[in-house]
């Protein structure tokens, strides 16, 4: 509620009684914009407006009101003097005609005769009856948002507080000392304030009357406190707060431009006891205007380094002067015209709505001629560059105070600046609005959504164009009667709308489930027997898992995409603004879409289940949630939590949402009972949010107040310098975290800087501004193509296995081994750990331990849970109970002869069905089976390490394998939660194999006189997380150099000459393994990471032995390049070859078992998005300068020939 | 000595077997007993008696014959008598005391009732749940302090809410099987004092101060206590060990599954204690011992804990675990109570030795469990519906029952459990539903709700009632059953001993 700029009207006017009904209309006649009135109670228990508790001054009768029936009270007298002026006497005539308008007045009746006027209530006695008929009455008028109320006492303030908190309250006597006090001990702007409005009293002449005869001691205090009370950097700091300050008492000229233009306070109350008919309010106004005018001159004078010559300050100076007259006409005709308008509305006569909305419109339409009118004067008076001054200056003054710019201003000054073209229908449809909301903020219904017909009018006019647009494009109605996608019905008073999405698992926020829901919404907000409306969903576990991807997919153009996420904010906008309260019961997942509709909605009340959790993850899309989902958030979350959601893509979970304040309340599952759990959960929740929605259609949610160090908190975070800080520190982070190569966190980040700077409605468009930019970007579109891969290869693709693998064994308790136990034991298998020594079963059983120790400190798991996951492990040295197992998954050291000699030992005691897995990153499998009884049974899978943390399981089918060895494999592998893809038994596999080819290249590069520096810095400017030149010290340059020969020897020359196996072979005879023995390329130290490490001078010196010619100059481009071809090369081999069977799951392969930057998609869809023929040209090039090896495969020079793409 | 030895011997093997035969048997002579009752596959004299008692006119009972099972294993036993001291309110008359007086007073109490020698008694089961760690095996500790011979054992036993009916089973496991001949089951649960401990990482510091050899040790460890973490003490954990939930919120939550409403359980609670009052105003609740208390005014003599409210006090309670939805009030819980029961429990040729005329005998029993998350409170359901199986019995031969009152909402859920064909098919393995309890016959001198629940003691009061109960309104057969923690039920059948 914006109270600004308000004329109050104490006691009476100036020619008539005070409060007194005649008084009242005089006053308002004159150009008040508010009356200020005292209220008590009479015996017969009406509320009457009278200034003193006794009749005595104003009606000459001896007596107390509270002992007088209505009907009994005297009139007013017609002389009775000023209560704080005794010299003064008010006098007129008690003429028969003004009787009624001269009897001591009810509330009712003021209320009644003065319906849209703001006024001010003062409760002057303690008495909850009279509180409690006040707040009805001020209910029944609905003029809760047009009251402010207040008393100087305390507690009578708080008991006001406590009736309605949604009436503004002015501060009690002992809050504005708590104000005062905490202003001059500087705490001021970490304290919580309760009351909306702040009232203090200003030095004026009724004061100075009082004061003359005070002992001049006295009149020093008197001073002081004045000075301490009137602070203007004290008003400016309340005002920024959105706490209105008015002062009393103001009664002449001189008065008023020291409130206004000195301590510029927002409005005054006046006692107009001067009875100079030369007194006006009106010219008090306009002085204040003119004292306006000359301040913005001014500033810009100062402050944009204007210089204006002395006749275009008089042009300004009257272009404003008329602007002002202007805009007080059109607000006079404004405000005739929504009394009329609220009457009809109020009245159900549609036909005169319509023809008032008509001739609003015709308004408008005139008012922006107009306002093009006197922009084209105003262009006149100022040259460009000089208008240009202004808008810089204004921006910079609003940042530097730390106050949002005004939408408004931005918006009139972009169109000074762009002579007054608006060419954007939105910006035109938003300016109009803001134009409305100004008009109107006399009445203020417009902005405030309270007030149903308000909320009626707002939503008629800010839809009249866009249902016009939608009734243009889509003509078809939804028939309700057959919804698809939703369930609705009704219990009680209160509307049910389940999401029930046809033939899908989950609910979406697909075309079809939006087609049916808005108009759906629409009716239930018109339907008078509907009070509030619950949202739920009819299927468990998935509330709405967010935006339908493939619609995002389908846009075919950046408009669209704006389309998508305007379309999302206006909805959720409904919901928001709905005047029927509405509740979200939310069980399942809750993410993205389904998350903003959450957000839109009154009050939010979760299951507290494992399924149920929210995020924000269009990040990981490469998109921001666009459909006002930054905006919500930070208006619900302090900023780095909200940033932290929005960055990071995270799903919080119910408890953790309750913290964060992002749900109002949970419910814990129940279990079965009549009916199965999951329907009775349902059920129960449904129950309680019916519940809480028929309470919120009349007791609207407080939100429970904030303590005072969650208040001193937000208070600090709310400091322009504080945030800023914010802003950087994510950024850097983002930064360091990115490299700067995904541009959705950037820009998420733009759009909240911009929307915490310059509002909401700034905001919102940038953030569909933001949404459309970034799904339009190619790096979206690879992370989109990522996350389908990623869902297929979560599915089951090759069937189910003959047999269900419940017992699985795990020969060896190393890293990996253990790793694999870790991710089995908690997915239903029983898992025997084996190891030849009790030694290294224990630290394999530590591994595991610690690992789930803390998913329990991350309150992922409870003990007993962790209790029941771990009674799934045995560890043993002995072979016992192998002859249960149905798997056998090896993990012992990377040994041909090793793995053959246990896969022998093992084959004598597993059963026949059992299969055997290996985990190799390079052997060939049809080796290690080659001795083997069954070696159709025998498989490879390929773990990636941590075992835990990597979702990637490369599956190894060698041509002996048979089909249901390898169900079994991947149906164990997508149980433990993994990405599976299936590959050919191929020297290295996929991964393994692209891994060398570009690692060879990496030892050349360093051959060539390269640093692992300048390495590791081009890959990872490249996208990946790990510099190639570290990932071999992480790999270990042993097993490297194991697979370097083997491979070798196999590709020859096209992998690399003989000194890369030789130059590996003589790093690992001198010890030089990589990070587990603490010296590799670089020199592992504890406490230094990442690019403090140093090169090892050992292996710069073992290098020079095996130094090669540069051809070239080795640049970050080169380096790139050179490693990124053999990878992007070997690739298209491996498809070529059949060792994978389609690009999806060579992607995924790359990204999540290599690393492959996941915004370029993986190597096909970068070839795809790159250009083939592109990619066959390099690589030729790079080929006549280094050789063979960089000779483009077969499928890419047809593939580049054809100008054929690897996804169609 | 040898004979007593085999006998146990052929006890153990029978036990090991005897779940499926004897439902096996179950069903065969419920088939077979309409057409004849004398048919009979294992005649025994005992059972011929049984079966002459009950077609006899004079019980007047409206029980059928199909109740050949309903005999125990091993020999008869029967429940001589049960007495407790009055149950109150925790932090009222017995603050000052220590839970083994409260016991103490309930075996002498027992002594006086019965009129026995303090050296008949063989052998003494108590339960108990919350120890108190001075008195950890407070069976023996409250015998020493009653004076009873010192060559009497007792142990302690501990089943959360249904500890005394682990004792009593056990005092009649005793009996059947021929070990002892008179045996005390009693129970005590002193909750206006309860072990608070110091934090984890502060006992471990002050163990090993125990163990520091040298000042400078013992000063380091000093140092490291000072932390205020270390001071803030820990509270016996009323949640469950296994799902970290509170038993209230549970109940909260298990009445929301079975459709129970508030209303229903504000009822409920307010028959419970209006039951109560009626009961202590008639008389019936003769097994309370009055309690003289050092510095007291006068003695304690009645449970002050029944509360008779009007619906409209009760509906203005919010809820009490579940905010702000919930059901379950202060209203409809139980209160936090101390107190103490003892019963003698002994063989039907002891009873005639001693010249005791018994009141019950203590048929089948069975303890069950279940999920302890989703249907934590729901032990007398899958209790009862067993023991009735076992046992070849249905609802409608039981005359009284005797429940224990967790909640209301427990209760309520308990018997609409029982009375649900969906849950019987779906969790207690039955074509259909165990039937509906008819609420005349049920917990009709109040229950756990109203006269509190002191949890080591209530088993004995319960069975006592029910013993009670079956004279008092001349019936024959009672079916006792009562939760616990940890998803734990248990159920008894007590027939009257004429």
């Amino acid at each position: 509620m914006n109270f600004s700029l308000l004329f109050m009207f104490y006691i009476g006017a100036a020619e008539f009684h005070e409060n007194s009904l005649l008084a009242f209309d005089k006053g308002l006649a004159n150009g008040v914009e508010m009356l200020e009135l005292d209220c008590h109670l009479t015996k017969d228990h009406q509320v009457v407006v009278h200034h003193d508790p006794s009749l005595h001054r104003t009606t000459g009768h001896l007596g107390y009101i509270k002992d007088i029936e209505y009907a009994k009270l005297p009139a007013i007298n017609n002389k009775i003097q000023l209560y704080c002026d005794s010299d003064l006497t008010i006098s007129c005539d008690n003429s028969p005609s003004n009787s009624d308008l001269l009897r001591i007045p009810l509330l009712k009746d003021v209320f009644a005769r003065y319906p849209t006027t703001p006024i001010n209530i003062d409760i002057k006695v303690n008495d909850d009856e009279l509180i409690k008929q006040v707040s009805d009455l001020i209910q029944k008028y609905r003029r809760e948002h047009i009251t402010i109320w207040g008393s100087f006492s305390h507690t009578v303030c708080r008991k006001l507080t406590l009736q309605n908190p949604r009436i503004i309250r002015f501060c009690s006597f002992k809050e504005a000392a708590y104000v005062v006090f905490a202003y001059w001990t500087g705490l001021l702007p970490f304290l919580p304030l309760t009351p909306g409005a702040f009232e203090v009293p200003i030095p004026g002449e009724v004061f100075q009357k009082f004061t003359e005869n005070i002992n001049w001691k006295y009149k020093i205090i008197l001073y002081l406190a004045e000075r301490i009370l009137n602070n203007k950097s004290m008003f400016a700091h309340l005002q920024r707060r959105g706490i209105p300050v008015y002062v009393w008492i103001l009664n002449n000229d001189r008065e008023f431009q020291y409130a206004f233009t000195e301590m510029g306070v927002t409005g005054n109350a006046f006692v107009p006891h001067s009875l100079s008919s030369t007194f006006r309010v009106s010219k008090q106004k306009a002085h204040m205007a003119n004292a306006r005018t000359d301040a913005i001159i001014d500033a810009w004078k100062s402050k944009a380094g204007l210089t204006l010559s002395a006749e275009e300050e008089q042009k300004l100076k009257a272009w404003f002067a008329g602007a002002a007259e202007r805009i007080q006409t059109r607000r006079e005709g404004g405000k005739k015209l929504f009394v009329e308008l609220t009457a009809a509305v109020e009245s159900n006569d549609s036909a005169k709505a319509d023809e008032l909305l008509k001739k609003l419109r015709e308004g408008f339409r005139q008012l922006s001629e107009g306002r093009e009118k006197a922009l084209d004067e105003f262009d006149n008076i100022l040259s460009a560059d000089q208008r240009a001054r202004i808008v810089v200056a204004a921006v910079k003054q609003a940042k530097e105070s730390g106050r949002p710019i005004k939408f408004a201003l931005i918006l009139s000054l972009v169109v000074f600046l762009s002579h007054g073209k608006l060419q954007n229908i939105d910006h035109l449809k938003m300016a109009s609005a803001i134009f409305t909301t100004f008009l109107c903020r006399q009445q203020r219904f417009l902005t405030l959504t309270r007030s149903p017909v308000a909320t009626q009018l707002w939503t008629r006019l800010a839809s009249t164009s866009v249902q016009q647009q939608q009734q243009q494009t889509a003509n078809k109605p939804v028939n309700l009667q057959q919804l698809k996608n939703l369930k609705v019905d009704y219990q009680d008073d209160i509307a049910v709308v389940q999401f029930n999405q046809e033939n899908s698992k989950v609910n979406t926020l697909s075309k079809g489930m939006m087609d049916e829901f808005v108009p759906l919404f629409e009716q239930l907000q018109n339907d008078d027997k509907v009070k509030g409306i619950v949202v739920m969903s009819a299927k468990p576990g998935s509330f709405i898992a967010g935006a339908d991807i493939n619609m995002l997919e389908s846009a075919k153009n950046r408009d669209e995409l704006f389309k998508i996420s305007r379309n999302g904010q206006d909805v959720m906008h409904k919901i928001e603004q709905s005047r029927k309260p509405i509740v979200a019961a939310i069980a399942g997942s809750c993410l993205g879409g389904g998350f903003e509709v959450a957000l839109a909605c009154h009050y939010r009340i979760a299951m507290n289940d494992k399924r149920t959790g929210f995020g924000v993850p269009e990040i990981k899309l490469g998109l921001l949630p666009g459909a006002g989902g930054t905006q919500r958030l930070i208006q619900k979350l302090s900023l780095p939590d909200a940033l932290d959601l929005v960055l990071t893509g995270k799903e919080v979970k119910t408890k953790k949402a309750k913290s964060l304040g992002l749900v109002d309340a949970v419910v814990e599952p129940i279990g079965p009972g009549l009916q199965t759990a999951e329907e009775k959960n349902i059920d129960y929740l449904r129950s309680v949010a019916v519940q809480k929605a028929k309470e919120l259609t009349f007791k609207k949610h407080v939100k429970p107040q904030p303590g005072l160090l969650e208040n001193i908190k937000s208070k600090i975070m709310s400091t322009s310098y504080v945030q800023n800080y914010i802003f950087e520190q994510a950024k850097k982070k983002v930064m360091s975290q990115t490299q700067g190569l995904y541009p959705a966190p950037l820009k998420i980040l733009d759009v909240i800087k911009q929307t915490v700077e310059s509002g909401s409605k700034v905001g919102y468009n940038a953030e569909a501004e933001g949404f459309a930019d970034l799904g339009t970007t190619s790096e979206s579109k690879a992370l989109i193509s990522l996350f389908h891969g990623r869902t297929e290869c979560k599915k089951n693709k090759y069937g189910k296995p003959e047999r269900e693998v419940k017992n699985i064994a795990v020969i060896g308790a190393g890293l990996m081994g253990a790793g694999i136990a870790h991710v089995s034991i908690d997915k239903g298998f029983n898992v025997i750990l084996r190891d030849q020594t009790t030694k290294a079963l224990s630290r394999g059983y530590s591994q595991i331990t610690k690992g789930y120790q803390g998913y329990v400190k991350r309150k992922r798991l409870t003990n007993t849970e962790y209790d029941r996951i771990l009674a799934n492990l045995e560890c043993q040295t002995t072979f016992d109970n192998l002859e249960k197992c149905d798997m056998v998954i090896e993990a012992v050291f990377e040994d041909l002869g090793l793995k053959q000699k246990v896969l022998a030992e093992i084959e004598q005691r597993i059963p026949e069905h059992c299969v055997f897995a290996s985990n190799t990153s390079a052997l060939p499998i049809h080796e290690i089976a080659a001795n083997s009884k069954r070696p159709e049974k025998v498989i490879g899978m390929h773990y990636f390490s941590p075992v835990d943390k990597m979702e990637l399981l490369e599956i190894v089918r060698a041509k002996q394998t048979s089909d249901d060895t390898v169900r079994s494999a991947v149906s164990v592998g997508l149980k433990q939660g993994k990405v599976v893809i299936v590959v050919g038994d191929g020297p290295g596999f996929y991964t393994t194999r692209l891994l060398m080819f570009a690692g060879a290249e990496v030892f050349r590069l360093l051959q060539e006189g390269a640093s692992p520096k300048d390495i590791d810095k081009a890959t990872k400017k490249f996208g990946f997380p790990v510099g190639s030149a570290t990932l071999f010290d992480e790999v270990g340059i042993d097993v490297a150099a194991h697979i370097a020969r083997d491979m070798q020897s196999v590709f020859g020359e096209r992998l690399a000459d003989k000194s890369m196996p030789a130059l590996f072979q003589d790093l690992v005879s001198n010890n030089l393994h990589g990070r587990k023995t603490g010296q590799g390329l670089y020199i592992y130290q504890a406490g230094v990471k990442g690019g403090d490490r140093e090169v090892n001078p050992k292996f710069t010196e073992l290098i020079k032995n095996y130094a090669a010619e540069a051809k070239e100059q080795v640049t970050t481009e080169s380096i790139q390049w050179r490693t990124g071809l053999r990878f992007l090369n070997e690739a298209a081999r491996c498809l070529e070859e059949k060792i994978i069977t389609s690009p999806t799951d060579g992607d995924i392969g790359a990204v999540f078992g290599l690393g492959f930057p996941p915004m370029k998609g993986g190597p096909f869809r970068f070839m795809d998005t790159y250009g083939v023929s592109k990619i066959v040209d390099l690589m030729n090039s790079y080929r006549s300068k280094y050789g063979e090896r960089f000779a483009p495969t077969q499928l890419l020079v047809d593939m580049a020939k054809e100008d054929k793409k690897f996804y169609s | 000595m040898a004979f007593r030895c085999s006998f146990q011997k052929g006890l153990i093997h029978l036990r090991q077997s005897n779940t499926s035969s004897i439902r096996l048997v179950t069903t065969k002579t419920t088939a077979s007993a309409s057409s004849s009752t004398q048919k009979q596959s294992q005649p025994s004299g005992q059972q011929q008696q049984q079966q002459q008692r009950t077609s006899s006119p004079t019980t007047g009972t409206s029980s059928s014959n199909k109740t050949k099972s309903l005999k125990g294993l091993g020999r008869d036993v029967v429940f001589i008598d049960g007495v407790r001291t009055p149950f109150l309110t925790s932090f009222t008359s017995y603050k000052d005391l220590m839970g083994y007086h409260l016991a103490r007073h309930a075996l002498l109490g027992l002594i006086k009732r019965t009129k026995i020698d303090k050296s008949t008694p063989e052998y003494c089961v108590m339960g108990t749940v919350i120890q108190e760690v001075k008195t950890s095996n407070v069976a023996r500790e409250a015998l020493l302090s009653a004076g009873f011979p010192e060559n009497i054992p007792g142990h302690t036993v501990t089943m959360a809410c249904i500890s005394s009916n682990v004792a009593l089973a056990s005092a009649a496991n005793n009996i059947a099987t021929g070990l002892n001949e008179a045996v005390i089951a009693g129970g005590v649960e002193y909750m206006s004092d309860v072990p608070i401990r110091y934090p984890r990482s502060m006992r471990k510091l002050m163990l090993s101060l125990n163990r520091a050899k040298s000042t400078p040790q013992r000063l380091g460890l000093i140092t490291k206590m000072l932390s205020l973490k270390n001071f803030t003490p820990e509270a016996p954990a009323i949640a469950e060990f296994s799902t970290g939930e509170i038993m209230g919120q549970s109940a909260d939550r298990l009445a929301a599954a079975f459709n129970v409403t508030r209303r229903e359980q504000d009822e409920y609670a307010q028959r419970s204690h209006k039951l109560a009052q009626e009961a202590a105003e008639k008389g019936h609740l003769d097994d309370i011992v009055p309690m003289h208390i050092p510095g007291a005014e006068d003695v304690v003599s009645r449970d002050n804990g029944v509360r008779v409210s009007t619906l409209e006090q009760m509906s203005k309670l919010k809820p009490a675990f579940v905010k702000p939805h919930g059901t379950v009030t202060a209203a409809s819980s139980s209160f936090i109570t101390d107190g103490a029961s003892a019963s003698l429990i002994t063989s039907v040729e002891k009873a005639k030795e001693l010249g005791l005329k018994p009141k019950a005998y203590l048929r089948r029993y069975i303890f069950t469990s279940q999920d302890p998350k989703d249907q934590l409170l729901l032990g007398p359901t899958y209790a009862t519906a067993k023991l009735l199986e076992q046992a070849g019995l249905t609802l409608n031969d039981i005359d009284v029952f005797e429940f224990h009152e967790a909640f209301a909402g427990q209760i309520l859920a308990n018997l609409k459990a029982l009375n649900s064909d969906y849950f019987a098919q779906k969790y207690l393995n039955r074509s259909s539903k165990v039937g509906e309890i008819p609420l005349e016959k049920f917990n009709v001198w109040g229950g756990s709700l109203s006269l509190g629940h002191p949890f080591g003691a209530t088993g004995v009061r319960l069975v006592t009632t029910a013993a009670n109960r079956l004279i008092k309104e001349n019936k024959r057969l009672a079916l006792v059953a009562a939760c616990a923690a940890g998803g734990q039920g248990h159920a008894m059948l007590v027939e009257r001993y004429q």
